[in-house]
C-alpha cells in the first residue's frame, strides 16, 4: 500500500463547494461516476476523504463526524465500480448512487415485508446492493458487476 | 407454498385500505391494564407465564386484523399511553416487541381508532415548530412526528416519554423530507401492514434510539444532516422541515430506561415449539434483570455487546462480527450458500428470502460476547414450505443473508431462536445482574 493524503472536508468548505457542488453537479454519477463525484460525496457529508491507490483500484475512504464510514472503489480509470458503508446511521444512498438510485428504488419497492426489516437484498445482473443491520448499527454494499476489474473479488474489498 | 396466500391478501388490503389499522380502545387509567391484548392464543398454542408486577404478555400471533395475518413469527404486547399527568388513557394492543430496535412507536391509525389525542412536541428553539423523526431501517424508513405520553406496561410507568407516531395516513400536516426519503431505500413503511403491527416497542441494548450524534449535531464541523441525524423541526403551516438537534434525554427512549426501578432491561420468555410450528404461543416480558425473585439472571450465558449492539458468531468457519438477536426478525438469517432457498414466483416474490431445504437441517453456530464469553447454539431449519398456514409460530424458519464482506458481516438471530428460552437484553449505561449492559444473555426455560 503506497502512502496516502489525508484531506480534511474544512479544507473544499473554504473553495467554497458547498452546496454549489451538490446544486450544479447531483447528476455526476456516484456509483458508475468518476474520481471528482467521490470528492463531490464527501462534501455532501461533511466528512473526512482519504485516497489510497491499491493495486487494481483506488480506495476512496469518507468518515462523517458521527462515525458513518463509506468506501468507494473506483477502476484505475477512476469509475467507482462498488462502495461499501457501515455506522450507526445509514449514509445517503441517493448521493452515494447516482444515476443508480432510480434502478435502486424499483427493485427495492417490491421487498419490504413485515418481520423482514434487517436486509434488503437485491442482485440483478446490473446492480447488486446488500443494504443491511438494525437501528444504530447498519451497514452494507452496493457494485455494479460489470464494471469490477478483473482480478477484483467484491468479498475481499476492504 | 402456503404463505403466498398470506402475502397477496396484505398487499390487496393495502392497496385498497390504505394499510390502516385499528388501535385500541380508550379507557380511563382506572382500567388501564393491558387486558387490550386480542392477539388469542388458541388450543395448540402453549404458554409459560411470569407473574408479578412487573409482567406483560408476551404473545406470538396473527396480529391486528388490519394485517390479515400476513406472516409468521411477530410477538406482541399491549401498552397503555395517557396523557402526560392525566388518566386519560389508551390502550394500543398489537404493538410488536423488538429487541431489534430502542423506543416505542405508535401508528397514527391505531391511536386515531383509541380516541387518545397526544400532542406533538413542540421544538424548544422555535415554539412554532414541532419534532418529528425520520426512521431508517435497512428496507426503507418511517416517518411521523414525536409526541409525550406516559406510558403503561402493568405496574411500570415511563412518564413523559418521547413517543414515535408513525403517520400511516396523513395525519401530520409536514409531508416526509427528500432527505428522508434518500436514506437507504426510499420505500415508505409508513403502515400497519409494513409492520403486522399496530406499532413497535423497542427495548433493545440502547436507552435513545438515536444517542449522541443526534444530541450533538448542529456544529459547523458536524452539522445536523442525514448522516448525524434524524430529528427534523417542522413547521406544519408551511409543511417544512429541517434537521434540528434533539437532546439525549427528548430524544425517542426504550421506555424501560424510564421507569422507576426495573430499569435495567428486559427478559422476553417465549414456551419451546414443536419444529413443525403451531398456531402461537404466549409468554411474558419481563421488566427488569436481576431487580425482582421473578427476573433474576440465573446461570444464563451472558454476551456483553459492542458500541452497535452487537456480538461475533461464528458459523460454517465465517466470523460474523454484526451479529445480534432481535425479535423483530421472524426468522433466523444467516448466509450458507449450501440451503437453497424457496422459489419465488409472481404470487410469492419473497419466497427467495427464505430457505426450503429438502430435509430438516441441524445446524450449530458459536456466539462470542466482547468478554469473550462464548456459547455454541443448535439450531433447525426446515422448509418454509411446510409451514402451516395457519401457524403463527415456528422455530426453525430460516432465511439468507447478505453474503459475508469485510464491514458487517451478520447473523441475525429471529424469533425463532427464543422459543424455549429466557432471551435478557441489557440496556447500554446500566447494570444488571453485576454485568454492565449493553449485553444479551439466555437459558433455556
Amino acid at each position: 500500500m503506497k502512502p496516502s493524503y489525508f484531506r480534511p472536508a474544512p479544507a473544499l468548505c473554504a473553495l467554497g463547494l458547498i452546496g454549489t457542488a451538490w446544486l450544479s453537479a447531483p447528476a455526476a454519477a456516484h456509483l458508475g461516476g468518476d474520481a471528482d463525484s467521490v470528492a463531490v460525496d464527501s462534501t455532501m457529508m461533511r466528512a473526512q476523504l482519504r485516497s489510497t491507490p491499491m493495486q487494481s483500484y483506488q480506495l476512496h475512504e469518507i468518515t462523517t463526524a458521527s462515525g458513518t464510514q463509506v468506501h468507494e472503489y473506483a477502476t484505475p480509470q477512476g469509475t467507482v465500480f462498488a462502495l461499501t458503508w457501515q455506522g450507526p446511521l445509514p449514509p445517503n444512498l441517493r448521493q452515494l448512487f447516482g444515476s443508480y438510485y432510480a434502478r435502486y428504488q424499483s427493485a427495492a419497492a417490491t421487498q419490504t415485508r413485515p418481520g423482514m426489516h434487517r436486509a434488503l437484498i437485491i442482485a440483478e445482473p446490473d446492480l447488486v446492493v446488500q443494504s443491511t443491520g438494525h437501528l444504530r448499527a447498519f451497514h452494507g454494499r452496493a457494485y455494479i458487476p460489470n464494471l469490477v476489474p478483473a482480478g477484483v473479488t467484491v468479498a475481499d474489498l476492504p | 407454498m402456503s404463505h403466498r396466500y398470506r402475502w397477496i391478501v396484505l398487499l390487496g388490503l393495502c392497496a385498497l385500505a390504505g394499510c390502516g389499522g385499528g388501535g385500541g380502545s380508550s379507557s380511563s387509567l382506572g382500567s388501564a391494564s393491558s387486558s387490550g391484548s386480542s392477539s388469542s392464543s388458541s388450543s395448540s398454542s402453549s404458554s409459560s407465564g411470569a407473574s408479578g408486577s412487573n409482567v406483560v404478555a408476551l404473545v406470538v400471533g396473527p396480529g391486528p386484523a388490519a394485517a390479515n395475518g400476513g406472516t409468521f413469527n411477530i410477538p406482541y404486547t399491549s401498552v397503555t399511553l395517557c396523557n402526560p399527568g392525566t388518566t386519560t388513557c389508551a390502550v394500543i394492543a398489537n404493538v410488536l416487541v423488538d429487541s431489534g430496535s430502542y423506543g416505542l412507536r405508535i401508528m397514527a391509525s391505531a391511536l386515531q381508532a383509541s380516541g387518545l389525542a397526544l400532542p406533538n412536541t413542540v421544538d424548544p428553539n422555535n415554539a412554532s415548530n414541532s419534532i418529528a423523526e425520520c426512521l431508517p431501517f435497512a428496507d426503507g424508513y418511517t416517518w411521523g412526528p414525536v409526541t409525550v405520553a406516559d406510558v403503561r406496561m402493568n405496574g411500570e410507568l415511563a412518564s413523559s416519554l418521547s413517543v414515535n407516531i408513525i403517520d400511516d395516513g396523513s395525519y401530520y400536516a409536514a409531508t416526509v423530507p427528500t432527505s428522508c426519503t434518500s436514506i437507504n431505500s426510499s420505500t415508505s413503511l409508513n403502515s400497519v401492514s409494513a409492520f403486522e403491527a399496530n406499532g413497535v416497542l423497542g427495548v433493545g441494548v440502547f436507552d435513545q434510539d438515536c444517542g449522541d450524534s443526534c444530541a450533538e449535531c448542529g456544529s459547523v464541523n458536524s452539522p445536523c444532516n442525514s448522516s448525524s441525524d434524524i430529528y427534523y423541526s417542522c413547521n406544519t403551516t408551511t409543511n417544512s422541515c429541517a434537521f434540528t438537534p434533539v437532546s439525549l434525554t427528548a430524544q425517542v427512549r426504550n421506555p424501560v430506561a424510564l421507569f422507576a426501578s426495573d430499569n435495567n432491561g428486559v427478559i422476553l420468555e417465549l414456551p419451546g415449539v414443536p419444529t413443525t410450528g403451531q398456531t402461537g404461543a404466549s409468554g411474558s416480558l419481563i421488566f427488569g434483570i436481576a431487580t425482582q425473585s421473578n427476573n433474576g439472571l440465573g446461570s444464563a450465558t451472558v454476551l456483553t455487546a459492542d458500541d452497535f449492539g452487537n456480538f461475533i458468531t461464528t458459523f460454517n468457519g465465517q466470523t460474523l462480527d454484526s451479529s445480534f438477536i432481535d425479535s423483530g426478525s421472524n426468522g433466523l438469517f444467516f448466509a450458507d450458500s449450501s440451503i437453497p432457498t424457496c422459489t419465488s414466483t409472481t404470487q410469492n416474490p419473497m419466497a427467495n428470502q427464505f430457505y426450503c431445504p429438502s430435509s430438516p437441517l441441524s445446524l450449530q453456530a458459536t456466539n462470542q460476547g466482547q468478554n469473550g464469553t462464548t456459547s455454541t447454539v443448535q439450531f433447525e431449519i426446515t422448509s418454509l414450505s411446510s409451514l402451516s398456514d395457519t401457524f403463527y409460530a415456528s422455530p426453525t424458519i430460516g432465511g439468507p443473508a447478505a453474503p459475508s464482506s469485510t464491514l458487517g458481516s451478520y447473523f441475525d438471530f429471529g424469533l425463532p431462536f427464543f422459543y424455549g428460552k429466557n432471551v435478557y437484553v441489557a440496556i447500554d449505561g446500566k447494570t444488571a445482574g453485576g454485568t454492565a449492559g449493553p449485553y444479551y444473555a439466555y437459558i433455556a426455560n
